[in-house]
């Protein structure tokens, strides 16, 4: 580290400076329109180092030692719009720059959005409620990575982090789904480039994977832009159904060599362990307790023990930036690395980046960007979807009744019934993958005359991601005792060139105009390779030394994506803002018929406060300080859903017996697949009260997808199963409200504070042609089972995406629940002349059935396939609040909440199985709290009467409900007397948390976690993934 | 609402857009380096014989280890031994047994996936020019062969067949004894097709070989066996007999499998991939045997503890040896020679010939040395003579020999083996599935009714 920044101190050096002479700048920061000083504003001479908060009368005054010449006063105080104020540098000696006032923002009006229309925009001009976050929000939260953090801080973006791996994989929803079977990610684009963010499953973990935004140092990144649906984000045409997340990355600024380090150690434990059965004693099924003769004791143990760990982690940043005579420069270099919670687990993510960029006289500008990451993960293999090899895989499957440790002599890990030893998995188990990532882009933009620009921007993203798994021989995983070895590699290519045209001008008085042209060409190239073998000798590792070997897998893709668009921009008054905007699309994924899509959009924004006679009135009233109206509707495309090649009928590879030969598909190909095509219109507006100090942004939107693409199930006696077809059509409506305030303002004490609320109804048509009501139609309603979910997640025509579909509780017509009546001698269903009693009852707050009496049931199956949950939350909300007090110190505390969804807690279900019974409530089973087969009934099951509880998985949906304590920090800039001994500008300590806390209801781990990974349609699916853990951490930065 | 688009901007953006194109060699039209398209695999020489390996495969290694597993439930043959709901649901059986049950729907699927390969081939080598005689009668015969064997394996399981694929029109369903009827009349136009034109050294080498180069699968005997299996469930017994007849006893012929293509027996039976799927009954889920019948020691082993005695719903079982849970590479046979004595024994006791029939079945009782080992070493029958008491012996010998082949089930119905009876261990849990939900949604205009149990 010390290297380092020494070297970076001889670069720095190396910059030559020219003669300089020192200024003593002055001024007064007072709000604007009360007159009222502003304390601990933040004045700072643009490109320089030099700058000052102002102090308790607002005043200011600093010196400065820079080249004589024209410079901008940067103003800022957190709430209050941005103003800069140029000042211009003669000779040496003071200079007074008077009265500076600040208008409060809390609706961040001025801020410039870059994304939606391709050219900076003020905010108040644009149509769209576009979501945006800074790199301050980013730093000090916890989160490790870039999709991670934005929990919570945009209205409309729905985060949910499925695994509590440190890489465990994060899904983004902005409005809702938008998609059934291609992922409803959203396109990311960083500095121009379109970046990968596929989820690949390289060796089977049991179910989540990693999806690749991880690559993304968050330290990078200067600023997010968050185009949530089509009306924003038509430009982006055929890519753009999920929506559009822009990423900007730091760069140099103008001025003097700045150093920024920064460093901190943190640590995660798991938040909640689950109760194990602690039973003393086994009983063979059907059979009381005290009716076995020597009942079976047994000793039981908790392998969360054997599982669970205090993960350590630690992250370094450097980097160095600057810049002098029209050029700029960053340089960086990162370091993190994390253990997981789960013993075994660790990752960590190497980085470098550079950013530089040469203006030649305003006429011509040239950046370049690269970034070069090495990520690596050591997995530990969890989750109950796939494998059979997994450590919490192998705890809730138990049974509880083994010791995990070695046998002393042999060595081996002893076997522990139905699946892996939990500590053969992590003490000898390798599971490791690594991805090697450049990203890079050359922009150019010329600017031949005044208010004609072109640009170009090259991007490249490429990735090669190796995944290794070995399970040695005399494993406990059940098939792969004599060892398996897995090696599969990824290769992804993103390459996309966009010109961009554009023309301002003003054709009259207060009539402006943007005209933007464009086109784009993205080319995507995709190839796995995979092979693995089972069967190892004693030292051997790789595929090639194993004796079983499987056949290699090989498969490559390419798809091309030709786009050219057109914009036209209307600023009318400085108040009403018009844009219309049209895409053309082709894509090699469809056919010649197919290929070619138009993407139209047109946005309007009127801003009533841009209006004299509104602000006076406004001045003298109740009304709103800041009005804005805006409304915009916009298509795009979806192309997440079919692969390069889904159009056709594929004939895969079917060697048999030594003779090659092709197997007949499922899916039967179809030539007529065309992009699904969203429409969004969203309205909306933006009120500012008390001088701009309280800020409501409220956007009501409604988005179609049509086109749905959908694996249409045909009639088995085709010969097929399934064909991909535009049938379907899909909704998403809501409201997005953002409140943002700042309650106190002063010297000693500032608080902002600002909540989020969103709410989506998703609905799901797969046949438009018929409208089924579930409360009237006798007829079953079209539904479609999503795999990796054990064929309990359905997309169920007119519901919501990815209900839980399966089993219930019986129930008489009145809606009440009915169970078999419990012979209180024996805890076991009461048989009179051979029939059980049938009795209603309700679910108690345990979820065990009892009759009007209190007395237990035993609950029924009906066995008919029914919708017994709903993952989808009804709302989402956040609270954020920021503190500060007096100039040194801030907090900050985030609450996120979660309303209304549903969890299948499978790992329960499993766990109070009697072969598994590995939690306490089969430990109630055995010690005769609940009735003998409440859980699984085998001598009813004989005659077909009840199943118990394990096979009612209507039983095992919980509310999924949660309000977590998200991100809470504590910031303390220290005195400039120690900053400046140790030689830095600036220090900062920070103490953060992250999921600290979560108060909910649910008895699983969390309710935020999906063992199937970045699914689009199964969610809220509890099955042993890693649950995310509590974190502490301590972080310090340092400038100069 | 549409952004209308000048002309000269549009010239503007067709320019930019050649511009892009040509800077990154931007191809449109891309082709699947990964798997044939339908025109190749069906329209070429090569194409169809490809096809037809992968029609091999299709059946061989998919289908009927779908038929053997689902309907060897139902028939008690097997238990349910893992937790999943679809085999609790098909092991409890009865009325209660869902519609979209995994395993009945994936036995239906497969079978139809084997027809429509069949079909597309038979179509196929009939518009190819470049196929010569003895190519087509092979690839034809074998198509017609699995057709067969698929209608023949629906019809097990389901009280009525499609016998035709379309991607186009709704199937066109025929009761079970028609479909039985029409399986065996493909595998005449097959027995004919073989014998007038035998099919050269191109047609013989994409057939399944030991590593001498012996074929390990009959097609001859094997379409011949099929044919008396066949008409004797469709009711005729003079056809039956035939082809029975023509059958060559000595001969074998089997589903091969390699590590690739495993034994789906093994895989979902054997204890050495975790938890199986299925379980083999205790006396192969016999209420009465006799002792020292081979066939119940050659395929269960009494002698070696089960980890559990029990399976998950309480039935007992066994731990398996034989063929069936060989090896990945071990065979199954296509038929076993003794079915033949037992085709002929039942329409000898069905003509009221107690004396052929007896004869017929103490060929099988006494049987020491079988080509698959499976020898019954038992004494010459001495039981009653009336028809049923023949038919129960025949069903006995069938349910031993002719273990997990899929047969049962119809044996069960065929030879009046009592009333399907869900909470009976010993009786099979129903008579025929009801027809998948999804084929019932898709097609909800010619799906038949489903049958009560």
């Amino acid at each position: 580290m010390r290297l380092a920044l020494l070297f970076s101190l001889c670069v720095a050096s190396a910059v030559p400076l020219a003669a300089q002479s020192t200024y003593t700048i002055t001024g007064t920061v007072v709000e604007d329109g009360a007159d009222e000083p502003v304390v601990g504003a933040s004045v700072l001479v643009e490109g320089t180092r030099f700058g000052s908060a102002t102090a308790l009368d607002g005043t200011f005054s600093f010196t400065a030692t820079v080249e004589p010449g024209t410079y901008q006063l940067r103003v800022s105080f957190v709430g209050f719009s941005t103003v800069r104020t140029p000042v211009t540098l003669a000779a040496s000696g003071a200079v007074d720059v008077g009265e500076v006032a600040l208008s409060g923002d809390a609706l961040r009006s001025d801020e410039v959005i870059v994304s939606a229309t391709g050219l900076p925009v003020e905010r108040r001009q644009l149509g769209n409620a576009i979501g945006t976050v800074d790199a301050r929000e980013l730093q000090d939260v916890g989160a490790t990575a870039v999709d991670q953090v934005l929990a919570g801080k945009v209205a409309g973006a729905v985060v949910s982090q499925n695994s509590g791996n440190p890489a465990g994989g994060v899904s983004i929803r902005l409005r809702g789904p938008s998609t059934v079977l291609g992922s409803a990610d959203p396109l990311y684009i960083v500095d121009g480039v379109i970046v990968d963010n596929t989820s690949a499953a390289l060796y089977d973990l049991g179910g989540g994977s990693q999806n690749r935004l991880v690559d993304l140092n968050p330290e990078d990144i200067e600023r997010i832009e968050i185009l949530k649906g089509a009306s924003a984000a038509a430009l982006y045409g055929s890519r753009a159904n999920g929506g559009v997340v822009q990423i900007t990355t730091r760069q140099g600024q103008s001025g003097a060599p700045r150093v920024t380090l920064s460093t901190s150690v943190r640590t995660d434990a798991v938040r909640k362990t689950l109760d194990v059965n602690t039973a003393e004693f086994n009983r063979p099924q059907g059979t009381a307790p005290e009716a076995s003769a020597d009942p079976t004791r047994v000793d039981r143990f908790d392998y969360q023990d054997d599982i669970f760990q205090r993960a350590v982690g630690t992250e370094q940043y450097l980097s160095l930036s600057g810049g002098a005579n029209g050029g700029t420069y960053l340089f960086s270099g990162g370091h993190f690395a994390n253990e997981g919670i789960v013993r075994g687990n660790l990752f960590r993510r190497l980085n470098g980046r550079l950013r530089v960029g040469q203006d030649f006289g305003g006429l011509l500008n040239v950046s370049f960007g690269g970034n070069f990451t090495r990520s690596r993960s050591d997995d530990v293999p969890n989750g109950g979807l796939n494998s059979n090899y997994g450590a919490l895989t192998g705890f809730v499957f138990g049974p509880n009744t083994t010791d995990l440790s070695p046998d002393p002599v042999t060595g081996l890990y002893p076997d522990i019934g139905a699946r892996s030893n939990p500590r053969d998995v992590i003490e000898t188990y390798t599971f490791n993958q690594t991805t090697n990532r450049f990203t890079g882009d050359a922009q150019a933009r010329l600017t031949p005359l005044d208010g004609l620009s072109v640009s170009y921007v090259l991007g490249l993203d490429t990735y090669s991601q190796s995944a290794r798994a070995l399970i040695p021989i005399g494993a406990t995983a059940a098939g792969l005792a004599d060892g398996f070895s897995r090696r599969a590699d990824l290769e992804v290519t993103n390459l996309n060139n966009d010109i961009r045209l554009q023309y301002q001008t003003d054709l009259g008085p207060s009539l402006e105009s943007t005209t933007t042209l464009g086109g784009t060409s993205q080319y995507e190239d995709n190839s796995t390779f995979a092979s693995q073998t089972f069967d190892l000798n004693p030292g051997v590792e790789t595929v090639g030394g194993g004796s079983r070997p499987d056949p290699v897998g090989e498969s490559r893709s390419e798809s091309t994506l030709l786009g050219a668009f057109a914009q036209q921009t209307f600023g009318i008054a400085d108040q009403l803002f018009v844009t219309a905007a049209g895409r053309v699309d082709a894509s090699s994924r469809f056919s010649e018929d197919n290929r070619t899509n138009f993407y139209p959009k047109l946005s309007a924004s009127y801003d009533a406060s841009g209006n004299g006679a509104y602000r006076r009135l406004a001045a003298r009233s109740y009304a709103p300080s800041t009005l804005r109206l805006r409304s915009s509707y916009g298509e795009s495309g979806g192309l997440t859903s079919i692969g390069p090649f889904t159009r056709f009928s594929r004939y895969e590879p079917g060697a048999y017996i030594g003779a090659n030969g092709v197997l007949a598909p499922g899916l039967l190909g179809n030539p007529d697949v065309k992009p699904e095509r969203q429409r969004e219109f969203e309205v909306g507006a933006d009120l500012g009260f008390f001088g701009g100090r309280l800020g409501i942004e409220a956007t009501y939107y409604t988005q179609n997808t049509d086109d749905l693409l959908l694996n249409v199930e045909l009639p088995l006696t085709s010969g097929f199963s399934n064909q991909l077809q535009n049938v379907g059509e899909l909704s998403n409506n809501g409201v997005e409200v953002l409140v943002r305030a700042l309650p106190v303002v002063s010297e000693a004490f500032s608080w902002s504070s600002t909540v989020t609320f969103a709410s989506n109804k998703n609905r799901i048509d797969l046949d438009p042609s018929v409208d089924y009501d579930p409360l009237t139609s006798t007829e079953p309603p079209a539904t479609l089972v999503l795999g990796n979910s054990f064929g309990l997640v359905a997309v169920i025509d007119d519901q919501p995406q990815g209900v839980f579909y399966g089993s219930g509780f019986q129930r008489n017509a009145a809606g009440d629940i009915e169970g078999l009546a419990v012979d209180p001698a024996t805890n076991q269903i009461a048989f009179d002349n051979g029939d059980p009693t049938i009795v209603t009852g309700t679910l108690d707050d345990d979820g065990i059935l009892r009759d009007a009496s209190g007395a237990i049931l035993v609950p029924i199956r009906d066995g008919t396939s029914r919708i017994i949950g709903d993952p989808n939350p009804d709302f989402t909300a956040s609270w954020i609040n920021e503190f500060e007090v007096g100039p040194r110190v801030s907090a900050r505390l985030q609450l996120d909440g979660s309303f209304g969804g549903d969890i299948f807690n499978f790992t329960r279900r499993l766990a109070a199985f009697r072969f598994f019974g590995t939690l306490s409530d089969y430990q109630a089973e055995i010690e005769g709290d609940v009735p003998v087969g409440y859980y699984q009934n085998t001598e009813l099951q004989a005659i077909g009467a009840n199943y118990g509880v394990f096979s009612i998985f209507e039983n095992w949906i919980e509310d999924g409900t949660f309000v977590k304590l998200r991100e809470v920090s504590v910031s303390y800039l220290l005195p400039a007397s120690v900053s400046n001994r140790v030689g830095t500008d600036a220090l900062r300590l920070t103490v953060y948390g992250r999921n600290l806390l979560s108060f909910d209801s649910y008895s699983g781990y969390d309710p935020e976690t999906n063992v199937a990974g970045q699914s689009t349609g199964v969610r809220g699916y509890d099955f042993v993934e890693v649950p995310i853990p509590r974190t502490f951490g301590l972080s310090l930065r340092a400038s100069l | 609402m549409t952004f209308p688009i000048s002309g000269a901007r549009r010239t503007a953006l067709a320019a930019l857009a050649l511009l892009l194109a040509a800077s990154s060699g931007c191809d449109l039209t891309v082709s699947d380096p990964n798997a044939t398209t339908e025109d190749d695999a069906f329209g070429t020489r090569t194409g169809l014989l490809t096809a037809a390996v992968g029609l091999q495969r299709q059946y061989n290694s998919v289908a009927y280890g779908n038929l053997v597993l689902t309907t060897g439930i139902t028939s008690r043959e097997l238990a349910a031994d893992n937790t999943f709901a679809n085999l609790l649901d098909l092991d409890g059986g009865g009325a209660g047994l869902p519609a979209d049950n995994a395993n009945v729907t994936a036995y239906f699927r497969e079978m139809y996936q084997t027809i429509a390969t069949a079909d597309r081939i038979i179509d196929g080598v009939q518009a190819t020019a470049t196929v010569e005689p003895e190519l087509a009668s092979g690839l034809l015969a074998l198509s017609e062969f699995y057709k067969a064997a698929s209608i023949g394996a629906l019809a097990v399981g389901f009280t009525d067949a499609a016998l035709e694929t379309s991607v186009d029109a709704p199937a066109t369903y025929v009761g079970r004894v028609a479909a039985l009827q029409a399986a065996a009349d493909l595998l005449e136009s097959a027995e004919g097709r073989l014998t007038a034109a035998p099919p050269n050294d191109a047609f013989t080498d994409i057939l399944p070989k030991d590593n001498d180069g012996t074929l390990l699968f009959d097609l001859l005997n094997s379409v011949r066996a099929y044919r008396a299996r066949f008409a004797l469930f469709a009711g005729d017994l003079d056809e039956a007999l035939a082809a029975a007849m023509r059958v060559d006893l000595d001969a074998t012929s089997v589903f091969a499998y390699e590590g690739t293509n495993p034994n789906p027996l093994y895989r979902a039976i054997s204890p050495d991939f975790g938890q199986p799927s299925f379980a083999v009954r205790d006396d192969l889920g016999l209420a009465d045997v006799e002792g020292g019948d081979g066939r119940i020691d050659y395929f269960t082993d009494p002698d070696t503890d089960p980890a559990n005695d029990e399976s998950v719903n309480g039935f007992p079982i066994e731990v398996a040896t034989g063929f069936v849970v060989g090896g990945d590479a071990v065979g199954l046979p296509a038929y076993v020679p003794d079915e033949m004595r037992l085709v002929m024994a039942e329409v000898y006791a069905r003509r009221g010939n107690a004396s052929e029939a007896v004869a017929a079945i103490d060929a099988v009782r006494t049987d020491e040395a079988d080509p698959f080992g499976l020898a019954a070493g038992l004494d010459a029958y001495d039981g009653d003579t009336d028809l049923q008491s023949l038919l129960d012996e025949i069903y006995y010998n069938r349910a031993t020999e002719l273990y997990l082949q899929g047969l049962r089930l119809e044996d069960q119905r065929r030879l009046d083996q009592g009333a399907a009876d869900s909470s009976d261990p010993f009786a099979r849990s129903r008579n025929f599935y009801p027809f998948p939900r999804q084929e019932r949604l898709a097609n909800p205009g010619t799906t038949p009714p489903d049958p009560a149990l």
